[in-house]
């Protein structure tokens, strides 16, 4: 049996990707939560702007695959036994597995501060999650939102759309620190503020103020109280390690797994939040958190369970969206990086920036009204992804195509 | 029944890449494959009905701007979630330069 701890988006593709790969043999993926496997990103957008919105689109609606992947629902796997190589599920029984996908993801990070405990305090990971915020949001209610990352700032634009308003607080200097570079940042914040979104950074918050029995405001580091019928918080995720921890796996950021997802077990893999991976060409493991990033590690981790798949060297892509903006992100991060702007929120295609190092692109961030900003973030990435030369000159003039530029060093390079 | 109408010039495309048209409120999308074959398929992704038109064109397949879903827009065939329902694709001929597509089967909407 190969046995799939984990019913997200690294999980559900293993098990579709091994089938289709011809494992034909017994397939359990085993799912903590009780709704079967669907779409999380919608959770912090659609689902909560909309409240007709009755489920997340389920992943598992293509023809089924064959043979039929057994789904345990609302079955977490609570221990693994390598040498065994065992599981024993919270329903309590032990299954023999052949070889293993840890899929579990990742935790909220909760925030420990006075107050933490207060009724009306929101996490957002899962579908019950973003069930019971939703039932927060309606016009005229107040919406404090700690932390100014991808998922706080959807949220914001959600709660927006409910007619609540919102205050978001961010500890940092800039709102989506970990993704865009200070430029982009700014224009980010310029569009929820005339969206009617108040942010405020570099600003921490000290205590949850309850009024009755639940929250009634967000204190701040500055003294001032950001009053609140509900918060929302968003700042950060850790990786569900606690299977491999105890079955004595190398753990550091997540579980760590080699460049083709294998842990220091070599019949359990990981792939997802969850893992940290040898990325091939960064030469270091990375872990992501991005949902087409667990997808494809989850394909990627299936063909290494049945001996096959390269070596992981894709370059991290991500969307958010915000408002009537539509942001994307590719790369490894501008830490050290020189920026190239190309284009700007107006025009079709966006505003882009651009990380070079060393004369090649290591990131990519932009944000258009509308989907224009795709086609550059997606051509940086394959740059990125193929390590090309590139030339500053050309990527700052506004008058070549990103498309057409980058195609043409793609395949200089390819010719070389 | 077949409905010839002319979509663009052979041009207006550059290999790998994809155009949009619009006829009668229905929109399309045109491709050139890197051997200069033209396909057609319906505008929109079968996800959350985003314009494929601003998508990137890999060899055979059209990846959805907004998500990422990929398609194989010679056959419509859906790569796996988030693209999961397959395209609709549209026969197309090209004559003097000109693409013609043929929008019979074209459903409204």
């Amino acid at each position: 049996m190969i046995a799939i701890v984990g019913g997200g988006a690294a999980g559900w593709s293993a098990a579709e990707a091994l089938r289709e790969l011809g494992y034909d043999g017994e397939l359990r993926l085993f799912g903590a939560e009780a709704a079967a496997p669907y779409e999380r990103p919608a959770l912090s957008k659609q689902f909560l702007a909309d409240p007709a919105f009755e489920h997340p689109p389920a992943l598992d609606v293509r023809p089924a695959p064959e043979p039929e992947v057994a789904l345990e629902l609302d079955t977490a796997v609570v221990a693994i036994d390598p040498r065994e190589r065992t599981i024993r599920t919270s329903a309590g029984r032990i299954l023999h597995y052949e070889r293993l996908l840890l899929a579990t993801g990742a935790a909220c990070r909760r925030l420990r501060i006075p107050g933490s405990e207060l009724a009306g305090i929101h996490y957002l990971r899962d579908v019950d999650d973003a069930r019971a915020l939703r039932e927060e949001l309606g016009p005229g209610r107040r919406i404090a939102i700690v932390g100014g990352g991808v998922i706080g700032l959807e949220v914001a634009a959600s709660a927006l759309a409910r007619g609540c308003e919102v205050t978001v607080v961010e500890a940092g200097p800039q709102v989506m620190g970990r993704i865009a570079p200070l430029e982009l940042a700014t224009a980010i914040e310029r569009l929820h503020r005339a969206r009617g979104v108040a942010i405020r950074t570099s600003t921490r918050p000290l205590g949850l103020e309850a009024a009755g029995s639940r929250v009634g405001g967000v204190a701040l580091d500055d003294g001032e109280v950001v009053p609140a019928d509900a918060v929302i918080v968003g700042i950060g995720v850790e990786p569900r390690t606690e299977l491999a921890v105890g079955a004595g796996l190398a753990v550091g950021d997540g579980v760590l797994v080699d460049e083709r997802f294998r842990s220091s077990d070599e019949r359990i893999f990981a792939a997802g939040d969850v893992a940290c991976v040898l990325h091939a060409q960064q030469r270091r493991h990375v872990r992501s958190e991005q949902w087409r990033v667990a997808q494809e590690q989850g394909r990627r981790a299936a063909a290494a369970m049945l001996g096959a798949g390269e070596p992981y060297r894709d370059a991290p892509w991500m969307w958010s969206d915000q408002h009537d903006a539509h942001i994307q992100m590719s790369g490894f991060g501008f830490d050290g990086a020189q920026l190239v702007c190309r284009g700007d929120l107006a025009a079709r295609e966006g505003i882009a920036y651009l990380g070079l190092r060393d004369g090649r692109l290591v990131a990519v961030c932009g944000m258009s009204l509308g989907t224009g900003i795709a086609r550059t973030v997606r051509s940086a990435g394959m740059l990125i992804e193929q390590e090309t030369p590139v030339d500053v000159e050309a990527l700052r003039d506004p008058g070549r195509d990103f498309r057409r530029l980058a195609r043409e060093l793609l395949e200089r390079r390819g010719g070389a | 029944m077949p409905h010839w109408i002319a979509a663009c010039a052979v041009d207006d495309v550059d290999p790998e890449d994809v155009v949009p048209f619009h006829h009668e409120g229905v929109d399309y999308a045109i491709y050139r494959s890197p051997d200069g074959d033209f396909f057609a398929t319906a505008g929109h992704c079968t996800h959350e009905r985003t314009l494929l038109c601003d998508g990137l064109v890999m060899d055979h397949i059209i990846e959805c701007p907004k998500h990422n879903g990929r398609f194989d827009y010679r056959t419509g065939q859906a790569h796996g979630a988030p693209a999961i329902v397959d395209l609709q694709i549209f026969p197309v001929n090209v004559e003097d330069g000109t693409v013609y597509l043929d929008v019979g089967a074209a459903s409204v909407g």
